[in-house]
């Protein structure tokens, strides 16, 4: 009797361990917008991140004031005159995997992957479909994408004095190292 | 032309280089070095993370873009990149802690810091996600 609990009790956990939750605190976020005037860098590398490996559903969320910058008054002007952080302190991205069935989580190596999700930055939340890249390894889950996304669409005004040193196309790109949830 | 106006005209074109200087000064202004400032406040990891989960916009207002000084244990370390890394204090009986991230040459070797240590770090606080988050991090000695 007492092995019958024990196994059930074993097959339980194995069962929720295997329920394959991934997830890190530590992921990277970054932006890059090129003009001929100025190059404009952001770095997040505090970005929280969950992938249920069951479903494909994927969030990621970051605090706007985690992204530094070379220059001071980048980050000033970032923070207070574009992205407001203070109003909006927090971005987040929902989506999903959506060719799912294409990652044999069980195996590694590197799949192409379609995510389709809402992003919402600045208080405004907009679709964003992209390709990406997970790589299945013996740690977890790494996730990496890059796409565009135009400051315009999420209402952030950028002055007509700098007009010219911010780029209409912002790229983004995501490197996230995922560890299995429950260690 | 008068003296007075050539003066007054010295004066203008002066004060325009001494501005454009002040100008390109700001403009190229990098983050403060921590290892030279005094924090703003200094406390318990354990603190400052029940204040913000106590009352998550106070603690905003009051820390953040605020020099924080934090003492805790080591929970984990994490090498992002070459020039980046991670460190966590975290208590093991709370949900939170601090995730500190240190760039260059303030990155501390990892050899000296092992999980399970006290240590202090000084770092800006950016506000709460799931942790407490600490950027532009040096060990405060």
């Amino acid at each position: 009797m007492k092995t019958k609990v024990l196994m059930t009790a074993f097959i339980f956990l194995a069962f929720t361990l295997n329920a394959q939750k991934f997830m890190t605190k530590n992921g990277y976020i970054g932006f890059y917008s090129h003009t001929p005037m100025e190059d404009i860098k952001g770095d997040n590398n505090q970005v929280a991140s969950i992938l249920d490996a069951s479903t494909g559903e994927l969030v990621f969320q970051v605090l706007m004031k985690s992204f530094k910058f070379e220059k001071t008054l980048m980050e000033e002007h970032f923070n207070e005159n574009y992205v407001e952080s203070e109003k909006f302190p927090k971005s987040t991205f929902k989506g999903k995997i959506t060719n799912l069935s294409d990652v044999d989580f069980s195996k590694t190596g590197s799949y192409k992957v379609k995510v389709d999700g809402e992003l919402s930055i600045h208080g405004v939340t907009q679709n964003v479909s992209t390709p990406g890249e997970i790589e299945i390894t013996e740690g977890g889950v790494n996730a990496r994408s890059q796409f565009i996304i135009h400051p315009e669409d999420y209402k952030i005004e950028i002055p007509a004095i700098v007009r010219e040193n911010i780029a209409k196309e912002i790229s983004v790109t995501i490197d996230v190292k995922l560890a299995p949830m429950g260690n | 032309m008068r003296p007075v106006i050539r003066n007054l005209l010295i004066f203008v074109i002066i004060l325009g280089v001494i501005g454009g200087l002040i100008g390109l000064y700001m403009y190229n202004k990098k983050n403060p070095d921590l290892s030279k400032v005094k924090a703003d406040y200094a406390l318990q990891v354990s603190e400052l993370v029940n204040e913000f989960n106590q009352d998550e916009t106070s603690a905003s207002a009051k820390y953040i873009d605020k020099v924080v000084e934090v003492t805790g244990p080591v929970a984990s370390i994490e090498t992002i990149s070459d020039s980046t890394m991670n460190i966590t204090l975290a208590n093991v009986d709370q949900m939170s802690g601090v995730i500190c991230t240190f760039h260059g040459i303030a990155q501390p070797s990892s050899n000296d810091i092992k999980e399970g240590e006290i240590i202090t770090v000084r770092g800006v606080c950016s506000g709460m996600l799931m942790d407490v988050l600490l950027n532009d991090c040096v060990i405060a000695k």
